[in-house]
């Protein structure tokens, strides 16, 4: 069993294709944390290298498959363990395939895995669109939290710098903590690493959260009631940042 | 700002409208507004029930002058009653906007006083959210029905999406349940709506009714059968190019009349109901194909197997050269199945593993494809049936199965050993 370690980055995936295919090792996993290596394990730790990098992202504008670059961006924000391996084995078909577009060979393992991660990161990108809720804060800006799968508040901040154009507000990943600020005119990422975000609510948001709420139970028909679908719709390990759910997360 | 009593009320009250959709709108924001409409539409939670909240759905006052024996708000009803000004739904509505709880507002009104006066009162509650609020997002009007043509040809400049509820399936019904209430009252805006909406598209003009008409029935209150609902529904759609047509399981709310059902009459129907909503939508069916005018949805299986059931003489099915719209028709491939399929077959010969690896429920397929002219089905027409039951995947149809308590059983089932 071979296994690739790297440091994560998109360049670094890219070196770990170079090797591969210039020392003819294909690696069964590839990783970016340190793994416990078995007695059968051949464990090698692939060094970035951009120019290596820029080989492999040249040889993949030659591919016919459309959007590989791209797709390998957005796949590598998925918070899945496995992800590297699947993005891996699918630049592999891409480039063992060069003439055809294989996007949509669905009948192969591998390219369904890495559509399947894709789907999974636009779907989760799609239910925040809805998920997220604001608070106001003392100082007048919009504060929400949410701990989502994949890292995807950057990519949420397009959607909310639309529809909220002349609001300032900050979407924070509690989970990595990293936060998307938007001042009402201008978009910045923030990686606040250990610190602490502390942030002041305005009084009145109680009278909202309870507005919700009230709304939230009254809207609901008891006897049709459908708790499977409601779970499905809505997973519980989102509720925690819902104010609609925290009367049954207290309730539990 | 309204208080928890009201809001609560007046939502209680609003609840048994069903569409809650927010899709069908790209209205952009505009220069120093707030809001826009996703044109897929954004759900922001879902209740208890298993509905999503997209929109606030809200009546502006549930004090009724009708008198319509099936819903909540009737004259004749003892229930709290509540109101609410125009401008405290704009607030509501701005701050829940703000807050991203909702995608817009779903506005309706019991009719106080006239349909006019009503009409006006929810025209201006929509105006205000545009104009003074600078509201870009969604919102979907309720029609009041029998309100003056300029009213309602008006609302339909501001809003996303109007819907008048037909209500009942059938002209007899709504006499006598809703007296007064007219057929004509609730088809014509729905004509007019539809003919100033062609018109406007014709010259490229997409403001007016950018998602369109949408329109509910109760089921379950009154004897029509499924295949009179279908065939309505499906005239609908022809007639008045509607988005939607939602269907409401009758939840009994008056035990006076001595026409309704006093005891719920289970969600099975209108889930079936829905199925065939979406096959006359986007799978090519015909409301003759599926069901003769008397006839009611079986229960134990979807309508599409009820088809393909009726009809051996189309299967079985070539996987690796059948076009997509015979795809759709086969049990167990649903959309993103055949958009797998007509994908994957340009690069090769599917076999029956790589449908499998694809998460085609084969246990449903199985007995109406082929994969390079290889079958693997049975043709005993019981056998395909118990199949088809038993893999069905409709909570309701499994607990009423729970006789067969475990997957053993269950297999013998299928092996036809009960």
């Amino acid at each position: 069993m071979i296994t690739f370690i790297f440091d994560g980055t998109k360049m670094g995936l890219f070196t770990c294709i170079f090797d591969a295919y210039y020392e003819k090792r294909i690696p069964k996993t590839v990783t970016d944390k340190q793994v416990q290596i078995g007695f059968y394990d051949n464990v090698y730790e692939i060094v970035t290298d951009a120019q290596k990098a820029k080989r492999v992202s040249n040889c993949l504008k030659e591919c016919k498959t459309y959007g590989v670059s791209k797709d390998v961006s957005l796949a590598l924000k998925s918070g899945r363990e496995d992800k590297y391996t699947v993005i891996f084995n699918y630049l592999k078909i891409v480039i063992d395939n060069k003439g055809v577009d294989v996007s949509k060979n669905f009948a192969d393992e591998n390219v369904l895995a890495f559509s399947d991660l894709l789907k999974q990161i636009t779907y989760e990108l799609h239910r925040f669109k809805g998920f997220i809720r604001f608070e106001q804060s003392v100082d007048g800006y919009y504060y929400a939290h949410f701990s989502p799968d994949n890292d995807i508040t950057w990519l949420l901040m397009p959607h909310f710098t639309t529809r909220f154009a002349n609001q300032a507000f900050i979407i924070h990943d509690v989970k990595r903590n990293v936060l998307g600020m938007y001042d009402g005119q201008n978009c910045e990422q923030i990686c606040a690493e250990d610190r602490q975000v502390t942030v002041y609510l305005s009084d009145e948001e109680v009278n909202f959260k309870k507005l919700w709420q009230t709304y939230y139970k009254s809207v609901n028909i008891k006897e049709r009631k459908n708790h499977r679908i409601m779970k499905n719709f809505l997973p519980v390990r989102y509720w925690e940042h819902l104010p609609e759910k925290q009367v049954e997360i207290a309730s539990f | 700002m309204i208080d928890y009593e009201r809001l609560k009320i007046l939502t209680e009250s609003a609840k048994y409208d069903v569409s809650c959709s927010s899709s069908g709108s790209s209205r952009r924001n505009l220069k120093g507004g707030i809001g826009n409409a996703d044109i897929a539409g954004i759900c922001h939670s879902f209740t208890e029930d298993g509905r999503c909240i997209s929109l606030l759905k809200i009546l502006l006052t549930n004090k009724c002058s009708y008198d319509c024996q099936y819903c909540v708000n009737r004259r004749s009803n003892d229930i709290e009653r509540a109101e609410a000004t125009p401008e405290e739904i704009c607030e509501l509505v701005m701050s829940f906007y703000r807050r991203n709880m909702i995608e817009g507002l779903f506005l309706s009104s019991a009719v106080d006083q006239s349909p006019d006066a009503t009409m006006e009162k929810l025209l201006d509650t929509v105006i205000r959210l545009r104009k003074l609020h600078r509201f870009n997002g969604y919102i979907h009007l309720k029609g009041i029905p029998s309100a003056d043509k300029k009213l309602i040809m008006r609302a339909g400049e501001y809003v996303d999406r109007m819907s008048f509820n037909i209500e009942l399936p059938s002209e007899r019904s709504l006499k006598l349940l809703a007296p007064q209430k007219s057929k004509v009252g609730i088809i014509s805006p729905m004509g007019y709506m539809a003919s100033e909406k062609k018109q406007a598209l014709s010259v490229k003009y997409h403001k007016f009714l950018p998602a369109g008409q949408t329109t509910q029935m109760i089921v379950g209150a009154s004897p029509e059968s499924d295949g009179q609902i279908i065939r309505l529904t499906q005239g609908l759609y022809k007639k008045f190019s509607l988005k939607r047509v939602y269907f409401s399981s009758y939840v009994p709310t008056n035990d006076k009349n001595s026409h309704l059902p006093t005891s719920p009459i289970g969600l099975l129907r209108e889930h079936r109901l829905y199925q065939v909503d979406w096959l006359l939508r986007f799978y090519g069916f015909k409301a003759e194909e599926i069901l003769d005018e008397n006839e009611n949805l079986p229960e134990g299986y979807d309508p599409k197997c009820h088809w393909a059931l009726k009809h051996p003489e189309f299967f079985p099915v070539e996987i690796n050269t059948a076009p997509a719209e015979v795809l759709l028709r086969v049990p167990g491939i649903g959309f993103k199945g055949a958009y797998k399929i007509i994908n994957a077959r340009r690069y090769g010969k599917l076999d029956f593993l790589d449908l499998k690896k694809m998460r085609i429920v084969l246990k449903r397929a199985i007995n109406f494809i082929t994969c390079n002219g290889k079958f693997f089905g049975t043709e005993n027409q019981l056998a395909v049936k118990n199949t088809l039951l038993l893999t069905s995947t409709d909570s309701v149809i499994l607990s009423q199965l729970s006789m067969f308590s475990n997957d053993e059983i269950r297999q013998s089932v299928l092996q036809g050993e009960i």
